[in-house]
This record gives C-alpha cells, sequence and structure tokens, in this order.
C-alpha cells in the first residue's frame, strides 16, 4: 500500500473516530480514600480516552493532568489499590464537546504558563552566568563531549550478560533508521519550527548512538532519563533488593518481548523511542542490583532522551548591569501571579472545586456546599439530573479477592484475605503503615477490626523502640502511623487500603488494564 | 479521668479524619521515596507496546489526540510559538519529537481544524501561518485524502 493510500485509510479512521465523538462515555470519577497521598480521595474527569484531573505539583500550583484513562486507572485503582465509583454524565453533544474544549483550552493554557516561568527561570541564570554562576543547561546538548558522550549510551545486552548480536533483519531496520534520521536533521536544520533545536539534537545523538549500534554489532541506545539528580538513595535500593531484582527481572523480560516482536514493521520513531525506554529500564534496574549504583526517578509516561548539558555560547561576556536582578524580579513577580491563578487551597481551589467549576460553566450543575471534597462532588453529581447511572470499579485487591471467592469459596477466602498476614494477593508496600486487619469491607466490621488494628498498631511502635537502632525508627514510625489510621476505622470510617510497590503480576504481563466498562 | 480519655480519643479521631477532608494527589514526578519511584518504573514496563498493535492504530490515536488539542487552535489568538509547543507536547506523549515528518501530525491538525468549524482553505491558511507551506502542503494533501 502506497503512503497516499495510508494517509486516506488513516483519515477515513480518524474522521470517523471524530465523528462519533458524542457517544464517547464522559464520567466524573471518585477515586476513593487511602493512607498517603490525597488520603481524602481525589477526583477526576473521564473523557474517552484521557482523564483530567487537577493535582498537587511540588511547586504547590494545582495542575491539570491530562493522560490516558488507562494510566490513571492503573495509577490510582491498582497500584493505590483505591476503589472508583464513576459518574456517568449524560450530556448532549455540543456539551461534551464544550467540556472538553474547556478542559484543553485551561491545559494549554496553563503549559504555556509554566513554560513562560520556565523561560524567565532560564533567562534569570543565562545572567547569574556572566556574573559568574553556572551556566545554565540546554536539552540535549549533555549526549556530546567531542563526539558521543561516554555514558550517553545503555548496552541493554551487556547489562543482562548476553551477546545481543544483531539479527540481518535488524540491521537492515537500522540502516533505514540511520538513513532516515540523515533525512529528519536535514529537514530539522531548514525548519521554521520554533523549538527544532531539542529534536535536532535529539536526531544527531541518535544517529550517533544507531552507527555505533551497526559498527559494534548490538544495540546501543540513548539513556532515556534527563534528568540525573533525583536519585534513590543506595542504601534504600540495597534495603529493599527484592523489589529492585524483581523489577530487573521483568525489565529483562520487556526488553527480549520487544526485540522479539520487531518483526518486519520499519523502525520509526515511536518504536525506536520505546526500545529506548526498555534498554534504560534494563540498564537502571541492572546497574542498581549488581553495582549499587542509585537508581535513578523516571517521570510518568513516554520518555525522550533529551539529556540537558552545560554550554557557554557567550565565553567572556561582560555582565550586564542590574539585569540579574531585574530578571530575578520578573519571574518572581510572575511566579506570584501563578501562584494566585493557580495556587492550592483546601477548601476553595483544589481538584474537586476545579471539576466542580467546568461542570457549572458547561452544564450548569449547581453543586451543595461540600462539592470541595471530592466525595461531596460525586454525591451531587451524582444525585443531579446530569447523572445518567453509576458504576463501582473496586480496588485491585477487592477485585482479586472476589475472583478468587467465586474460584474458592467465599469463606475460606475471605477469613485468609481478611489480613496482612495470610492475605495470597497483597504484598505490603514498603510505604505503608503498620495494620493486621483490611477494614475496607462492611461496615459494621469497622469498629472491631479498627480497634485491634490500633493494638497492633501501638504493638509495633513499642517493639520498634527496640528496634530503632537497627532500623533507624522504622518499625516505630510505621506502627505509629498505624495506630493513628486505625482511629477513623474505630468510629467507622475506613481510610487506608494497602497499596502495591510494583503493578501487580499479571497486569504487568499484559498490556490492558482489565478494568471493567460501564454500560 | 474518664472525660479526659474520652477528649483523647475525639482529639486522635478528629486527627485522623481531618485527611478525609484533604483531596487530590500530590504529584510524584519528583518524588524520592522507594515506594513512589518503584510504582512509577514498574508501570512504565506494562506501558503499551509499539510493537505487536498495528502501525495504522498508533497513528490513529496520535492524530486523534491532536485533532482534540488543535481544534481548540481556532479561538486562540494566534500566536505561532505557543501553538508549536502545543503540538511538540502532544507529539511527545506518542514519542515523536519530530513530528514535522509525520503525516499524521498534519492528518491530525487538519481534521481538529474542520471539526472546530473552519472550512478547508481556512484550515489550511491558519497551518500556513504558524507552521509554514510545508505544513499546510501536507495539511491540504491529508484533508484531500478524506
Amino acid at each position: 500500500m502506497g503512503r497516499s493510500a495510508l494517509l486516506a485509510a488513516l483519515a477515513l479512521l480518524v474522521t470517523s473516530a471524530a465523528g462519533g465523538t458524542g457517544e464517547a462515555p464522559v464520567d466524573v470519577v471518585h477515586v476513593t480514600a487511602n493512607s498517603g497521598l490525597a488520603a481524602g480521595g481525589h477526583v477526576a474527569l473521564r473523557i474517552d480516552e484521557h482523564a483530567y484531573h487537577w493535582e498537587v505539583h511540588e511547586h504547590g500550583f494545582l495542575v491539570l493532568a491530562r493522560e490516558e484513562w488507562r494510566t490513571f486507572a492503573l495509577r490510582y485503582g491498582t497500584l493505590e489499590n483505591r476503589s472508583m465509583r464513576l459518574v456517568r454524565l449524560d450530556l448532549l453533544p455540543d456539551q461534551r464537546t464544550r467540556l472538553e474544549g474547556a478542559l484543553l483550552w485551561f491545559w494549554r493554557a496553563q503549559q504555556r504558563d509554566l513554560a513562560q516561568l520556565e523561560a524567565l527561570s532560564t533567562e534569570r541564570r543565562w545572567h547569574r552566568h556572566l556574573e559568574g554562576a553556572d551556566p545554565p543547561t540546554l536539552a540535549g546538548r549533555g549526549f556530546f563531549d567531542r563526539g558521543l558522550a561516554a555514558d550517553a549510551l545503555v548496552d541493554p545486552a551487556a547489562a543482562l550478560g548476553e551477546a545481543g548480536e544483531l539479527s540481518p533483519s535488524e540491521r537492515n531496520r537500522l540502516t533505514d533508521l540511520a538513513a532516515a534520521l540523515e533525512r529528519s536533521i536535514v529537514q530539522l536544520v531548514h525548519s521554521p519550527r520554533l523549538d527544532r533545536g531539542r529534536p535536532l539534537l535529539l536526531a544527531l545523538a541518535r544517529h550517533q548512538a544507531v552507527m555505533h549500534s551497526l559498527s559494534q554489532g548490538r544495540f546501543l541506545l540513548l539513556d532515556a532519563i534527563s534528568d540525573q539528580r533525583v536519585v534513590l538513595d543506595p542504601e534504600a535500593s540495597a534495603l529493599h533488593r527484592d523489589r529492585v531484582s524483581e523489577m530487573a527481572a521483568r525489565m529483562a523480560r520487556g526488553w527480549r518481548r520487544e526485540r522479539q516482536a520487531l518483526g518486519s514493521a520499519p523502525l520509526d520513531e515511536p518504536t525506536y523511542n520505546q526500545l529506548e525506554e526498555i534498554a534504560t529500564g534494563v540498564h537502571e534496574m541492572t546497574a542498581a542490583l549488581e553495582h549499587g549504583n542509585p537508581l535513578r526517578a523516571r517521570p510518568l509516561g513516554r520518555l525522550i532522551p533529551n539529556r540537558p548539558g552545560s554550554v557557554d555560547p557567550m565565553p567572556g561576556a561582560r555582565p550586564l548591569e542590574g539585569r540579574a536582578d531585574d530578571a530575578a524580579a520578573r519571574e518572581a513577580h510572575f511566579r506570584a501571579e501563578l501562584a494566585g491563578r493557580y495556587g492550592y487551597d483546601l477548601f476553595r481551589n483544589n481538584c474537586a472545586t476545579e471539576i466542580e467549576a467546568v461542570l457549572a460553566e458547561v452544564t450548569g450543575l449547581d453543586a451543595g456546599a461540600l462539592a470541595f471534597i471530592p466525595a461531596g462532588l460525586a454525591r451531587d453529581v451524582a444525585a443531579s439530573d446530569l447523572a445518567r447511572g453509576t458504576v463501582d470499579l473496586p480496588s485491585h485487591r477487592r477485585r482479586q479477592v472476589a475472583e478468587l471467592a467465586h474460584r474458592q469459596g467465599r469463606l475460606r477466602v475471605a477469613l485468609r484475605e481478611s489480613n496482612t498476614w495470610t492475605s495470597t494477593v497483597y504484598q505490603p508496600s514498603i510505604a505503608d503503615d503498620a495494620f493486621f486487619f483490611f477494614a475496607d469491607g462492611t461496615p459494621w466490621t469497622r469498629p472491631l477490626l479498627g480497634t485491634a488494628n490500633l493494638v497492633y498498631g501501638l504493638g509495633q511502635a513499642t517493639v520498634g523502640l527496640a528496634t530503632a537502632p537497627f532500623d533507624r525508627g522504622r518499625r516505630a514510625w510505621s506502627g505509629l502511623r498505624g495506630a493513628f489510621y486505625s482511629a477513623p476505622e474505630m468510629v467507622g470510617f475506613s481510610i487506608r487500603k494497602g497499596r502495591y510497590d510494583l503493578l501487580p503480576e499479571p497486569i504487568a504481563r499484559h498490556s490492558g488494564v482489565q478494568v471493567s466498562q460501564p454500560q | 479521668m474518664s472525660t479526659r480519655i474520652l477528649s483523647l480519643i475525639t482529639a486522635i479521631v478528629m486527627l485522623a479524619l481531618l485527611p478525609q477532608l484533604m483531596g487530590c494527589q500530590m504529584s510524584r514526578a519528583s518524588s524520592r521515596s522507594f515506594a513512589s519511584m518503584a510504582s512509577i518504573w514498574s508501570l512504565s514496563a506494562s506501558f503499551k507496546s509499539s510493537f505487536g498493535r498495528d502501525r495504522a492504530n498508533l497513528d490513529e490515536e496520535y492524530a486523534r489526540d491532536l485533532a482534540a488539542v488543535s481544534a481548540t487552535f481556532v479561538d486562540s489568538p494566534v500566536r505561532e510559538a505557543a501553538l508549536v509547543r502545543d503540538v511538540t507536547r502532544v507529539a511527545e506523549v506518542h514519542g515523536i519529537s519530530d513530528w514535522e515528518s509525520a503525516d499524521a501530525t498534519w492528518l491530525g491538525i487538519g481534521v481538529g481544524l474542520r471539526q472546530a468549524g473552519m472550512s478547508e482553505p481556512q484550515a489550511v491558511a491558519l497551518v500556513a501561518q504558524v507552521f509554514g507551506d510545508a505544513g499546510a502542503t501536507r495539511t491540504a494533501a491529508a484533508l484531500e485524502a478524506q
């Protein structure tokens, strides 16, 4: 099939899908409470394949996140082990379009504002650099140091102790990719695109990586982690070696699977980027496990390699008097402006109030006084004329327990899975506080289970006093937190549900999240 | 004595209930805790693979995503740099940095502008203004292929 025929087929797919968006689901998603972050729960809007939700970022701004619904469901429903209630909205096609448009408009505007803040910060750093401070960094510059930097590449085969020799088919694909990158480099040099610098540096670095792969006969890929600063204490990696080991095994399986699946498809940019991501994961886990290297953090979503590096394009330039202070003042002023626009406030400006505001604007929703609480907003929406029905998505643990009960018998499974010691579907998270019983089941049992959890938590805290010299007080602190979260259970509220450090198998082996869809 | 114990229990319960009011997940993008880092790494390992999936499906997802965002370009006061960065942001979510080379980019933008009520010539003119003539030509070709 020729390129124009492919484009025509794609056009048909895109337009037919777009034409059917009036039928796509729109839900208000209430995520229940759990201990830890967002203990009071969370709320999001799901529109078709995307979740829109406001999160508090580290700089204190309330930021609208737009992510795949599947990723959202895995984060909250599985890793955070929180149940979700979806209130499906009955919207007119025009309302749906306006709702998504309003969210996308806000998302674009806010991302632009945050980019502007970053630009002002860079400007200030340039001026400070002229006064003698370290130069600012440029995305993509870190790959080069008289050619490709020695540590810019990861070698998954070496990390796994395999020969990893390129097959003839892989060689052909890499050769084609090198030619495509050369064309891309030429086009980017002449591109009118104002932000072409970063993709240009990336294409140059990738070209070098491909040429190294061809000359050495095995895959060598760019290290996809950009921020080298956020690292985990090696002691923590050593302490949780079992988890790192499990992750290393998963990454290794993933790498082999991806390589096997290469097939005969052309190696285009998204496909090659996928290889970079998984190869970086293999390298990261193996280096932590075998050499005790600090584990680097990775952000959510795709990793596009853009390692920053220092650059000094004006060697010997003199500082412009007062400009650095002016730049700093502009940055501070804009930051304050953004704090006024996007600052988090427990009662007036949070994830629930923002969703309430956009729904009120588009649909005329009249929510009650408690709509600033995620549960309150979900309740009000469910009771309004907008609601077409609700669907409950149990947390990962509850889903697993229900499935086991169906196969192995209700009483046996209920008893075994009621507590953290004998449960087979729950592996305590490192971040969990100490508790014995899961109290997120039948409400009337909570006071009894909560009391037992309180005693258990206090007991752990007491034992922790004795073990504090050896574990830096971890057990004692975990016990105290456990006792703390038992108190609401004693009066019938369940906050704590336990959570997972790693995506439980077999979900991690499959490509799709298995959550039931509302009808 | 019993009043004091009751007060203490009430205080503990109130303190424990306070988080009920505190919603909204904190971003874990820069978290240094092992649990946060491990969960994000394990989540990434399960991300859908590009392989084994129909190439057209991936292109379609990208084009649809871009169409949704591009539909909001119509009401924007045209600021070329800002719109270009918007496209970059969406493309990177799909693993694409050189989005000018991808046919799906121009199709997505064209379809988005059409969805927003622009005629084909209007859409092509806006693309030419923001992204240059080469982009406009490819958008026109993509829309004509429909």
